[in-house]
Parts: structure tokens; C-alpha cells; sequence
């Protein structure tokens, strides 16, 4: 299967400090891929450097075969970011058409329409972002995201702040992107959430990838263990 | 123009639109400043007469006979008499009442073009001498035509002599110059704080992944172009409204009476404003995209702007014309270059080479600041903590 997300031998370093040692790690079409790891260890790094908002200071790191341009490269890419946010003084309407719009999207208003009611924010639609509620908020960012059915998703914690109910949604929509053949890959420290939802996945530790394979082949080779006590296991040594 | 670049353009010029305080920055200004003028009308009418030093030289030649024999004035028999009285210096100021007077309605004024007094409207003055000097000895249409409104013809004469009419030059490259000044008065927050909103709302890393950081920027650009000009032009029109309204105002028709086009003159003006404008639009975008939120961006911002308007400060220098080296600095200086080529082509002491220089430096740097904007935003887009350059980092 085509690799949608192929990074190979990445080097990250901020001054004298080496935050990506040497990674290598590949993404395929239609499959939902665990980038794991403590706190600091590179994650969102990675990301970045993949969408051109960092310079490797070595390897490669290719979207759909070509370095990441968000006018050029063919393959749509959703990312919901770390920090996230939006255009707070605009309505809920202005900012996912604007979005939608940008990305180039069929009948953007129908899209939006048909998304704020999958998300039961319908009646919210003519509010400005500021009134809303910070879970209403996070509908709004992942709208944003998702528009226009993108090839690749990028999710940074998406569940962070959200309640059961929204986080159930999400998971939702994350499978039917799935099912449409979208690559996910999906940053969270929730391992249930991994267990669920991930087909492979990769644990960073010290810039390099100490676990890295299916999911079901990680915890055979940690004993069945499950992935909260392998994560905790593999930094358990670190600070031992 | 991309599709991608004209949605930026488009939401961002909607978005601003609708904002109250958009619209409120445009009203309040020609508002206060439409206060200002009121103020100043009532005083200037409710004196009448316009205040002399003693030292100041009056000259009459009065062809209609409406003067007593006995005035404080010096009386000349011709027009040409009065006018070369003006040109030596003779005299200060210098009316001519034609003896068809009461029927033109219409006398001629006559001043040395020394540049201190183009908005001090001392061609009204005859008014106020002319209704002192009223008597019931005149004949009837006399005293009508001296009491009632007429229009009185200003002429400014250079100390070569020449007819310099420097007021009515300055009209129209003087409009281009508040133009400039509006726009970065009521724009200049605009301009970097458009650029400082996706970091400050952590909308920069979503946004560049829709779109390139390249064209967000010139989209934020253009955008913020056409509202500058959307702004200029709802304050220009009530402004030529009322001017044309009250085209018969004593005032306002000695103004108008006055305007001389300088081709040159106007051609330079458009150019000098409208790469000003491109100038202020890269500096104040550039700082926006240097800097990660509003508080950081405002620190900046604002000696940017001030040192815009520097030259401002010093109009009596430009208005005289010499080319002291304080204005060859503001000429020259950066920050300071629009507005200081925009004074000196207003009062005409602009020469072409400098022009040439100046427009050369502004678009090197306007092209310059835009550059970096472009490329300081893409990597400034997840920096949200403003990083003292390394140059100011000590060495360990």
C-alpha cells in the first residue's frame, strides 16, 4: 500500500540540544497510526518538521512522495494542532467557510451545514467563536481539521479537554475517516484511545523509536501487557 | 489573482467591515476634526477683522472710491503701482478694489509668499475694513457690495517676484500627505495587528496548512490596502461634500479660488503616496509577524509610527523652504522618508533627483520588509514568546 507519510532517518537538533535522534517511520493509506511518547519527547516536533513549520536538520520527511507544501502538494492534510485556536471575534459559520473555502472545498456551505449538525452546533451557527464553550470550541477546530475529506489527518491530543460524550464523537468521526481511506495519525497520551483506534504505532523516547510496529505485535512482545504499562515500563527505565 | 489569495482577501476585508469600531474610527475623525473647523469658522467670523502687527505693511488701490481720504493705509493710484510694491517689499500686503467692484463683486489680494501665512486668511481682512469704513455717503450699491459677500482673488508673490501662489500648490500634493496620514493613523494598529492574530490565537499552524504563509501575508496586505483606501475615501467624501455645499463661504471660496494644479506636482504626489503606502503596509506587517502577541507587537508598533509622522512636527521647518539638514535627514531616514518627501513635494522644494532617491530607498525597503514578513511568518508561526536576537546574546 502507498505510503502517505514517509519520514526516514529525521534529525531534529534546536541549537545544541538533539530532540530527534534519528527517526524512521512510515504511514500508510487508509490506516490510523499511534505517535506516542512522554511529554518533550518529540512528537509535535515531528509533526512540525513534517508540515515545514520546523527545518530538519537531517533526513526526510514526505507527504504523499513530495516535501509539504500546503498549495502544492495534491494531498489534502487536516492538523489539529497542539495549540489550537480560531478566529474568536468571527461566528462559527465565518470560520469553518473560511476554512472550507480555503481548502478548496465542493459546495462549502452544505459541508458546514451538514458537519454543524453531525456535531449538534447547528443552532450555534451565527454565534461568535468567543460565546462558545471550550468543548464547542474543540467541535469547531476538529470541523476545521476534517473539512473536505483530507487524505491525511493530523490529531495533537484532540481529545484534551473534551468531555466523555464529545470524546465518543470524535472517535466517531475518526472511524468514519478511517473507513474513507484517510491515514490518521493520531498524538495522544490516552493508551485506551491507542488500544481502540490505532492499527500501528510508535513510542518515542530519547528522539529515537523504541517501540515501533502493530499494535497487536507490541503488546505480544511486551507479554500481553497493555499499552498504558508498556508506556509506563519503557520510561519507568529511564528514570530508574 | 489565486483563488486561495482572494479568499484571504475577501474574508479579511468582510471581517472588518462589519466591526462597529471599523466604521467608528472613520466617523470619529472627520467628526472631531469637522468640531475643530467649526470652532475655528465661529472665532474667525465672530472677529471679522483680521489682526495686523503694527509692523505689517497695507497697501490699497481703490479704483471704486468705497475708502474715506483719511485711512491708516498706504494708497497706490494703479493696481501695477501696488503689485510691484509687493514684489520689492515695499508693502506686505496689497488689495485692489477694481472700479467695477459693485458689480463684479470681486477684488484682488496680493501678499509676499513667505510660507507663514497661507491658512491665516488675511485676504478677509479687506472685509472687516471695508464694513468699518461703510459710511451713508457712499452710494447705495456701494455699501450693498461692501456689506454682502463677495469674492476676493488671492495671489502669492515670491520674493524673485514671481507669482508663487505656494497655497494653492500645496492643496492638492497636502491632500495626498492627510490621505497618508489617515491611513496610517486609522490603519497602522490594523496592519501589524492582522499579522499578530493568528499567533495570538494559535490559528497559525491550522491556517498553514490550508494556506502558504506567502499568500496569507500578501492577501493580509492587499486586504488591509483596500480598507486604508475604503477608509480614506468614507472620510474624503462627507469632507468634499461639505466643501462643495459651502463652495460660496467666504473661506472655503478663498481656498478654492486659490488651487493650482502643478501636474507635476500631482503626478509626484499619487507616486509618493501610493509607495507610502506600500511602505507603512511592509514596516507594521513586518513587526507583526516579528513578534508573537498584540503586547510585544505594540511595543514596536507604536515608535514605528511616531517616527512616521516625525517629520510633522517640524512643518515650519519644511514650510520655509530651506533645506536645512534636519530635512535632508527626514528625507532620507528611513522611518521618516514618506512623509518628509511628501511635505517637501507639497511645498515644492522636492527636487527630481531626490524624488528618484527616495522612491528608490522606499521601494528597496518595502520590498525588503515584505519579504520577511512572508518568511518570518512561516517561521515565526509556532514561536509564541518573542526571542531576543542572538546578536544581543551574550557570548558564553
Amino acid at each position: 500500500m502507498k505510503d502517505v507519510v514517509l519520514v526516514k532517518n529525521f534529525k531534529m537538533k534546536f541549537g545544541n540540544k538533539t530532540v530527534i535522534e534519528d527517526l524512521s517511520f512510515n504511514v500508510k493509506k487508509g490506516e490510523i497510526f499511534g505517535l506516542l511518547g512522554a511529554n518533550g519527547s518529540g512528537k509535535t516536533t515531528t509533526v512540525r518538521a513534517l508540515l515545514g513549520f520546523y527545518k530538519a536538520s537531517g533526513g526526510e520527511l514526505l507527504i504523499d512522495g513530495e516535501v509539504y507544501d500546503s498549495e502544492d502538494t495534491d494531498v489534502a492534510v487536516g492538523y489539529l494542532p497542539e495549540e489550537r485556536g480560531l478566529y474568536k471575534k468571527e461566528t462559527v459559520i465565518d470560520n469553518l467557510m473560511y476554512f472550507a473555502k480555503l481548502k478548496d472545498v465542493k459546495n462549502p456551505l452544505e459541508w458546514v451545514e451538514k458537519y454543524l449538525n453531525r456535531v449538534d452546533l447547528i443552532d450555534k451557527k451565527n454565534e461568535k467563536l468567543e460565546k462558545l464553550s471550550g468543548g464547542q470550541q474543540q467541535k469547531v477546530q476538529l470541523g476545521v481539521c476534517i473539512k473536505g475529506n483530507p487524505k491525511l489527518l493530523i490529531l495533537d491530543e484532540p481529545t484534551k479537554g473534551f468531555d466523555p460524550m464529545n470524546r465518543r464523537l470524535l472517535m466517531e468521526i475518526i472511524e468514519e475517516l478511517h473507513k474513507k481511506g484517510c491515514a490518521i495519525i493520531l498524538i495522544t497520551h490516552y493508551m485506551d484511545e491507542v488500544e481502540k483506534l490505532c492499527d500501528r504505532a510508535l513510542l518515542l523516547k530519547d528522539g529515537r523509536a523504541m517501540v515501533y510496529s502493530t499494535i497487536a505485535e507490541i503488546k505480544k512482545k511486551f507479554g500481553g501487557k497493555s499499552l498504558d504499562q508498556i508506556f509506563i515500563e519503557t520510561y519507568g527505565e529511564q528514570n530508574e | 489573482m489565486s483563488k486561495a489569495l482572494s479568499n484571504v482577501v475577501k474574508f479579511e476585508i468582510v471581517r472588518q467591515l462589519k466591526k462597529p469600531s471599523f466604521w467608528l474610527s472613520v466617523l470619529l475623525v472627520p467628526a472631531f476634526m469637522g468640531l475643530m473647523f467649526l470652532i475655528g469658522f465661529s472665532q474667525e467670523n465672530s472677529g471679522t477683522q483680521v489682526d495686523f502687527s503694527e509692523d505689517t505693511k497695507v497697501a490699497i488701490t481703490d479704483e471704486a472710491g468705497v475708502l474715506p481720504k483719511e485711512n491708516p493705509f498706504s494708497l497706490y493710484q494703479t493696481r501695477d503701482e501696488g503689485i510691484s510694491a509687493v514684489k520689492s517689499g515695499e508693502v506686505e500686503l496689497f488689495y485692489y478694489i477694481p472700479a467695477d467692484f459693485a458689480e463684479t463683486k470681486k477684488l484682488e489680494f496680493y501678499q509676499v509668499a513667505d510660507g507663514l501665512h497661507l491658512f491665516d486668511f488675511r485676504s478677509d481682512a479687506i472685509k472687516g475694513i471695508l464694513r468699518g469704513f461703510a459710511s451713508s455717503t457712499l452710494p447705495e450699491k456701494d455699501i450693498l457690495a461692501i456689506t454682502g459677500e463677495y469674492e476676493v482673488e488671492v495671489t502669492q508673490i515670491s520674493s524673485s517676484g514671481e507669482n508663487a501662489n505656494v497655497l494653492g500648490r500645496a492643496i492638492i500634493p497636502g491632500l495626498f500627505l492627510v490621505a497618508f496620514f489617515l491611513f496610517l493613523v486609522l490603519g497602522g494598529n490594523r496592519l501589524t495587528m492582522t499579522v499578530v492574530e493568528e499567533k495570538e490565537n494559535r490559528i497559525s499552524e491550522m491556517i498553514l496548512t490550508a494556506v502558504s504563509a506567502k499568500t496569507l501575508i500578501i492577501g493580509k496586505m492587499i486586504a488591509m490596502i483596500i480598507l486604508g483606501f475604503i477608509q480614506i475615501f468614507a472620510f474624503m467624501v462627507p469632507v468634499l461634500i461639505l466643501v462643495f455645499l459651502n463652495r460660496d463661504n467666504p473661506i472655503v471660496s478663498s481656498v478654492l479660488s486659490v488651487i493650482e494644479v502643478d501636474p507635476f506636482m500631482v503626478v509626484t504626489s499619487v507616486i509618493l503616496f501610493l509607495f507610502s503606502i506600500l511602505f507603512v503596509t511592509g514596516i507594521l506587517t513586518c513587526i507583526g509577524a516579528f513578534t508573537p502577541n498584540a503586547r510585544d507587537a505594540s511595543n514596536f508598533m507604536g515608535p514605528a509610527i511616531v517616527a512616521s509622522v516625525f517629520p510633522l512636527y517640524f512643518m515650519q521647518m519644511f514650510l520655509s523652504g530651506e533645506v536645512t539638514f534636519l530635512v535632508e535627514f527626514f528625507t532620507y531616514f528611513p522611518l521618516s522618508a514618506p512623509v518628509a518627501l511628501m511635505l517637501r513635494n507639497t511645498f515644492g522644494t522636492l527636487s527630481a533627483p531626490e524624488l528618484i532617491i527616495g522612491l528608490i530607498e522606499i521601494t528597496f525597503i518595502s520590498v525588503l520588509m515584505i519579504y520577511l514578513t512572508a518568511r518570518t511568518f512561516q517561521k515565526n508561526a509556532i514561536n509564541f514568546q518573542l526571542n531576543m536576537p542572538k546578536l544581543f546574546k551574550k557570548k558564553k
